[in-house]
Formats: structure tokens, sequence, C-alpha cells
């Protein structure tokens, strides 16, 4: 419908995958980060990102090689 | 690793690591640098020359050593050089000790009177070429002859 | 979120089990629960924000700081009358179904009341959440807390709740030009459109990207490029002198094929001839006892790993003596172990059986003069391995010193002879050099190709020297190569993490702006087009265009494009507040949600209830009205009935007092109590 502009659909259409896997991942974690205190919700943020580092690069090695 | 008074280090100075590598690696003179070590300390211990390592560089630990040549002589040399002591005869670690300062004196005598001038630069040239085994016999049968002076 | 059923028991006024069921789907997506003020419609209300959220109290009830952490009393209090002193339950269920999956969740408060009135309320509660997934599988019930609620804030966001779940009073208040809320709608549209998650994943890689190059900045140094520098200087190095070794080798065979050649001219002429069968005898003798040398080199070897013993001779004879004497005084340690020797006085009975009691003293005392005589302090049980290998050392000394004599006196004799042999090829050679012979030149030349040989030899032997020492620094080197790639791929890795944090960071960044933008757009488009629709002329002449700005802040333009939200009624307000959460509904996208309202119209002209009862039907996936008598009459019951959505209506009846029913009626034939609002 073209009266809804989703963010997912946006993200979706990110070409790089280990881009687009990041990307949806950290709107993923913020989304949960926004019910936590001020404080601690950055910090979770950059933690969980960091936690699917690794599945990205991986996406990229084997996208470059391809 | 960690310095164990059941396993004690043996040490020399950084200088003569390349002579103690030409002498001990492969094929070479000595089968281990415990013989090599070992033989430094009576050296030493015969010429009264007892000095600290410098630049200490660990290169066996007491286990290694064999136990009727390495382990006899470095005992007998502690105990003679502490006041004839039985007490340290069970103390590995003042043996290893005193062993690697007399092992230190007893090199410095072989580099004064035989390694010296074959050095470059901190390594012995064409080792090879220096009859080393015939020339170290010769000075450890003049120290051998040395003993019963006394 | 659909709401299918709610389901009250004790709660507030409504006292027993009472239940209320939604109208869901097309085209009946509008249920009407209607009643007198003070009947008890937002007591439903708090039902509601009660069951999902936790709620005790709502936003309007203005308690006080200890009030609102306790909350408001939320157990009938006929019930809690009846069972003075005991412990009283109320509980509020909501079924409802939400992307296509069905949860039901049930929240639950006890209480009592004390003889003296006063109603104690436990602070904690009980809550559980069932879900049944779009195949009708049912999860076991889910009783933790904190999922539960994590669970609900993911279905419906409390940031979203107030957009959807609210009273009419809100509604109006969402427009008020008062910088509050004007701020609540800007909050309201970043949290509906995810912006707000979007900018806190954007300062979250902004973080990991400044944290990821300060362990860049740690990690990595030149230090492995310098390596490489010099490991590829010694590869150079190497190579250069293996070729000259190479170049060398082949120059020394030519030489000595050269010397070979002139050693056969020169054994032809016949004065020189025997000379030279000499010199070549001498030569090849001379190569032999080198060779004899070299099996004494290795024999010496194997005596010289021994040699520290001949050093020490006279140091191992006499601690053997020492040690012997110490023996023979009986102060090494015999081979029984001393612990054992006590340990069979401490039982007083002997291995053999014999009791060392009083009654056998004297075996008694020999054990005990047995310990004091053959256990020296010091004296470890090693001294005894170390006497017999010293005894083993001094009976092998004699015969190594003699071996050891023996090699040098025969390597001393070979060197000697060795030097005899040389000295006499230089004899004979100089001779052949200066026989003035026919030859002489021949054997000049010979000379100068052997010197030449020589020198090559050694230049070559230097070389070989330097090759040897080049590798094994190239071999240190090479180690600390090792250690060095470990760290640099550990920052090769960061590096690339960094860069693809970089990426989407930016990549994130123009999605931001561009959702940002467009969004305010649809959503000020929508806003007015949904507007239009809803207003009536005179509202919709005052006011030409909703606007959302830059930060987000909602406004009205008349005609000229001036901002007129300050200046509109409150009726008009709350038909913007509705456009405007229509229009976030429809743009925001993936929201089923119910559109949950309690007196709606309290402040709305007629025509904007007739509008508003024939549109939001359209668009909300389920509108449920909390509406009074006075707002909801024939009127816009006639109206809401000819929308065809209208699908339940339940009245709220006071049976007395504090205690509220809720009757279900029939949608085509119930009549509000009044005919029209005037």
């Amino acid at each position: 419908m073209r009266d809804k502009v989703t963010i997912e659909s946006i993200l979706g259409q990110i070409n790089d995958p280990a881009v687009r896997i990041i990307a949806e991942h950290s709107l993923r974690v913020a989304r949960k980060a926004l019910n936590m205190s001020e404080y601690s919700r950055k910090r979770f943020v950059v933690e969980e990102i960091d936690k699917i580092m690794p599945r990205a690069l991986k996406v990229r090695a084997n996208h470059d090689t391809t | 690793m960690q310095e164990t008074s059941d396993n004690p280090m043996a040490h020399i100075s950084k200088r003569w690591e390349s002579i103690y590598d030409v002498l001990c690696r492969g094929d070479s003179i000595f089968d281990q640098m415990t013989n090599l070590f070992t033989l430094c300390a009576a050296i030493g211990h015969l010429n009264g020359e007892e000095k600290q390592p410098e630049n200490k560089k660990g290169i066996f630990r007491w286990t290694n050593l064999n136990s009727e040549i390495g382990v006899s002589i470095l005992t007998a040399i502690a105990w003679d050089a502490r006041d004839r002591e039985l007490a340290i005869l069970t103390d590995k670690r003042r043996i290893m000790d005193i062993a690697c300062d007399f092992a230190e004196g007893g090199m410095q005598y072989l580099y004064d009177n035989f390694f010296e001038d074959h050095m470059q630069d901190g390594q012995l040239l064409r080792p090879e070429k220096l009859d080393v085994e015939f020339n170290l016999a010769q000075i450890v049968e003049g120290l051998r002859q040395k003993q019963s002076m006394f | 979120m659909i709401l299918h059923n709610i389901e009250l028991v004790d709660f507030r006024q409504f006292k027993g089990r009472q239940a209320i069921d939604c109208a869901t789907g097309s085209p009946h997506n509008v249920s009407v629960i209607y009643g007198e003020n003070g009947r008890g419609k937002t007591g439903i209300f708090r039902a509601l924000m009660f069951c999902l959220y936790g709620d005790r109290s709502l936003s309007q009830d203005e308690l006080s700081g200890e009030q609102k952490k306790e909350g408001l009393s939320l157990i009938n209090e006929v019930t809690l009358k009846e069972n003075i002193g005991s412990q009283v339950e109320a509980q509020v269920a909501i079924s409802f179904s939400h992307q296509r999956k069905n949860f039901r969740i049930v929240r639950r408060v006890d209480g009592l009341m004390k003889t003296d009135g006063t109603i104690i309320q436990n602070p904690g509660g009980r809550v559980e959440l069932q879900q049944t997934d779009e195949n009708g599988n049912t999860q076991p019930v889910e009783t933790d807390l904190e999922k539960i609620t994590g669970q609900i804030q993911e279905i419906l966001n409390s940031r979203l709740r107030d957009y959807f779940l609210f009273d009419g009073e809100r509604i109006e208040r969402l427009t008020r030009n008062t910088r509050e809320r004007r701020e609540e709608v800007r909050r309201g549209i970043r949290a509906l459109l995810d912006l707000d998650a979007l900018e806190l994943a954007n300062a979250g890689l902004k973080s990991l990207i400044s944290q990821i190059e300060k362990e860049i900045g740690h990690k990595s140094t030149g230090e492995l490029q310098r390596v490489y520098t010099h490991i590829d200087a010694l590869n150079t190095k190497i190579d250069d002198l293996e070729n000259a070794q190479e170049l060398g080798t082949q120059e020394l065979k030519r030489l000595e094929h050269k010397i070979y050649e002139i050693s056969e001219m020169v054994s032809e002429n016949e004065d020189t001839a025997a000379k030279e069968r000499k010199r070549q005898e001498l030569i090849k003798n001379s190569q032999d006892l080198k060779v004899e040398k070299d099996a004494l080199k290795k024999e010496m070897v194997g005596y010289l790993n021994k040699s520290a013993q001949l050093v020490a001779s006279q140091l191992i004879e006499q601690l053997r003596e020492e040690l012997e004497f110490r023996r023979h005084k009986g102060e090494l340690p015999p081979s029984i172990r001393k612990e054992f020797v006590e340990k069979l006085l401490e039982q007083e009975r002997c291995i053999c059986g014999t009791s060392l009691g009083h009654d056998h003293q004297q075996e008694r005392e020999c054990l005990q003069e047995f310990l004091v005589k053959h256990y020296t302090p010091g004296l470890g049980s090693e001294s005894l391995d170390l006497l017999l290998s010293l005894n083993r050392l001094s009976s092998a000394n004699e015969g190594l010193a003699n071996q050891f004599n023996r090699l040098l006196v025969k390597n001393k004799k070979l060197r000697d002879e060795i030097a005899d042999l040389e000295s006499k090829i230089k004899l004979l050679s100089d001779e052949l050099k200066e026989g003035g012979t026919s030859v002489d030149d021949l054997i000049q030349e010979r000379s100068r190709l052997e010197d030449d040989k020589r020198t090559l030899e050694r230049e070559m032997d230097r070389q070989a020297d330097e090759i040897a020492r080049a590798q094994d620094d190239r071999e240190d080197w090479l180690k600390r190569t090792n250690v060095l790639e470990k760290q640099q791929s550990q920052v090769d890795s960061l590096v690339a993490r960094r860069d693809l944090t970089k990426e989407t960071l930016a990549e994130l960044k123009a999605i931001y702006d561009r959702f940002a933008n467009e969004a305010k757009e649809r959503l000020a488009e929508k806003s007015t087009e949904i507007f239009t629709r809803l207003a009536d002329e005179g509202t919709q002449k005052d006011i030409k265009k909703i606007s959302i700005d830059e930060s987000y802040m909602l406004d009205v333009l008349n005609w000229t494009g001036q901002r007129r939200l300050g200046e509109i009624s409150a009726g008009q307000r709350q038909i913007v507040s509705l456009s405007f959460i229509m229009a976030l509904i429809q743009v925001a996208g993936n929201l089923e949600v119910a559109l949950f309202m309690d007196t709606p119209f309290g402040r709305l002209s007629g025509v904007h209830r007739d509008h508003l009862l024939d549109t939001i039907p359209k668009m909300a996936s389920q509108w449920i009205l909390l509406a009074t008598d006075t707002e909801f009459t024939e009127v816009e019951a006639n109206a809401l009935r000819q929308t065809n959505a209208w699908g339940k209506i339940y009245e709220l009846v006071k049976e007395g007092e504090g205690i509220t029913q809720i009757v279900e009626r029939e949608v085509h034939q119930f009549t509000p109590k009044r005919k029209s609002i005037f």
C-alpha cells in the first residue's frame, strides 16, 4: 500500500547483504533498548551490534569471493 | 614459566648465548646445554671465578640435568663453595644459583683463553674450522692437571 | 492488536464475573459500551491498562506521589466488605489477537478489608500470558513477569499506547498549543515511525565505531611493516650470498681444472715429474691424516660431554669421602623410611607381630636408638643416591682421564705429522717453482692459481658463515613476525568491523533522512486528507492544511499558510487530533490496532460526529467506544447503524451501591436514553 512507509521495507532494499544485516539488527536491538533506562540503552545497542558483527563479516567475505 | 624452588632454571648471560648455541646445536660438540653448563661451572669453581650473569637468559631447568654428572657435580660445587655444609645438598634452588655464578666465571675463562680470538659481532666465526674440540680438550686437560697441584 | 474479549472478576465496580465480547473483523468492527457518567466506563479503560501494562492508576487520576505508587484500590469494595478480614482477588483477563496469533493475558491483584474499613491491597500481582500461534498450537502458560512485559511491549509498545487507547479528553489535549503537547506529538510521531529507534541505532553504531577505532589504535603499530622490510632485506642478502656461492663453486671448479691441466703438463716434463709425483703423494698423505684427525675429533666429542668430571675430579672425590665418612658414622639415612619406624613405635607393634609395649622394652629402645643414629637433619634420602653417583663418577674418572690423554696425544702427533707433510709439500712446490725448467712458467702459473683458489675458498667460507648467520637472523625475525601477524590479523579484523559499521551508519543516516522526510510529508498529507473527510464546512474554511514541521511539531495552516493551532476551538482540535492519529495508523504501517476511545464525542459538533462515525470504522481495524448517554444519542446510534460496522453494544447498569452490571443489548433494537444532544 502506497500510504505505508515502513522502515523494514527500506532496510530490506539495502543492496549490501552485510550492511543490511547490521542495519536490520541495529534497528531491532534499538527498538528493544528503547524500553530500557537512558543509561543502559546505548551500551546495550553497542554490545548487541558487536555480537552480530562476525556473522555480517562472514556474509561479506562469502559475498566478496563469489 | 614460573620459577620454582623444586625445578629452578639455569641462567647464563645473554652475551654467551651464541657460543652455547653453536656448541650445543644439532650434531655439534655438546649433546645438551646442561653438559657445557656443568663444564663451565666446574671450570669457574676450580678457578674460584664466581660472578652473576648479566642480562640473564634461562636455558634449561633442573630436571633436564643428567642425574649422574650434572646433579652430582653441581651439588658438589655448591657444597664446597658454601663452607661444605651438608644442608645445601637438598637445596636445588641454592645449588642452581651458585652453579649459574660459577658457570658464568667458567665461560668467561673459556672466552678469554680461546673464543675471544674467533668472535666477531658476538658470533663465533667458522666454528667448523676452529678445531674447537681439541682446543677445548686441551684447556680441560690443563685444568685437570691444575687440580693435582693443590 | 485486536481485542476479542475482556473479562472482569471483582474488578472495581464490576462485582463477580462479567465479560465483554468485542466486535472484530469486517464489516462489524465497532463496539459501543454505553453508560451514564459514574457507571464505570472509565473502569473498563482501567481494566485494559491494568491487564496489559499493570497500571494501577491513569494519568487523569491526578494522584499524589504516594497514591501513585500504591495505585487505586482495584478490588470490588462490596466483595471486600462481604469478606472482611479475608483475602479477596480481583482479576482482568483479555483475549486478543495480533499478527495471526491469539493471546490471553490474565492479571490478578489481591487484598483485604480490615474491620475498621481500611483496604489493604497487595502491591504485587500475578500475571500470566498464553499464546496460540497461527497453526492453532497453544504454548505453555508464561508466568515470568519480565517476559510477559517484554512481549506486550513488542505487541503494543507503551510509548505508543497513548495514541490508540485513550479517552476523548486526551484526544483534545494532543493538539493543545503548549510546548508539552507539541513535544508529546513529536515523541509520538518519532515513536510510531521508529525514528527514535533509528536514532538510537545510529548513536549505537557511532559509539561502536569510536570504540573499535580506539582498539585499533591500541593494537596497531608500524612494527610489522618494519619487520617485513627487515626480512625482505635479509632474503635479498641471503639470495645474493647464495648466488655468490654458486659462482664461487663454479670458479673453484674452473681453478681446480686449470690446476689439474697444468699439473698434467708439468708431469710430462721428466725433470719435474718425479718431484711432482712426490708432491701429489704427500698431498694425499696429508689428506689421509686429516681424515684420521676428523675421526679423532668425533671420538673426542663423546669425552668432552663428560669433561666436567675431569675438571671437578678432586671435588667429586672430596664430597664422596665426606659422604662415605657420614655413612660410616651411620648418618646417611638407611633405606627404611623414618616415618615407618616412627609408626611402629607409635603403634607399639613390630611388623613381625611382636608387641613393642613395656614388656619388650629392649626392642623398643633398639628402635629408638636406630632413629637417633640414622636420621641426621639435612641428610635426606637423596644423599644416598648422590653418594652412589659420586662413587660411579670417581671410579670412571681415571679411565676417562686416560682416554682423554690418549686422544690428546694422538691428536698432537697427527697435527705434527700434518704440519711436517705440509712443509714438505711447500718445499717441493717451491723447488718446482724455482726449478728454472721449461715448465717454470707453468708451475708459477699453477702456484698463482692455487693462491687464487685458497683466497676463493676463504671468501666462500666467509660467505657460508654469513649465510648461516643471516638465516639464523631471519629465523628469529620470522618468529617475531608470527607474533606480530597475529596482532595484525586482529587489527585487520577490527578495521573490517569498523568499515562495515561505518558503511551501515552512512546507509542508516541516509535512510533516516529520506524516511523521516517522506514520513513527515505523508503524515501531513494523510492527516489533511482525513481531516477534510472529518471536518465540517466551517472548520474546513478555517483550516486548509495540517502540517508537520522540521521538528515534527503538529500545526494547522489557514488558507494563507499561517499557523493557527492556537486559535482553533477544542472541538476542532479534537478533529485535528483524530485525523492525525488515523493518519499515523495509515502511514506507520503494520499497525493492526484497536482504537479504544473513552468519551470520544464530548466536544464535537453533530456534523463532526456523523463524519467520525462514518469514517473511523473504515480506517481503523477495530473501534471500541466508551460513550456516555449525553454524547451517544439516537442520532449517533442511527448514524452508526447505517455504517453497517456496529457489531456489539453493552450497557453499564447500576445494580446497587458500588456495583455495575455489564448487560449486552441487541444492536438493532438498542435505543439510547436521549434522542439527541440538544
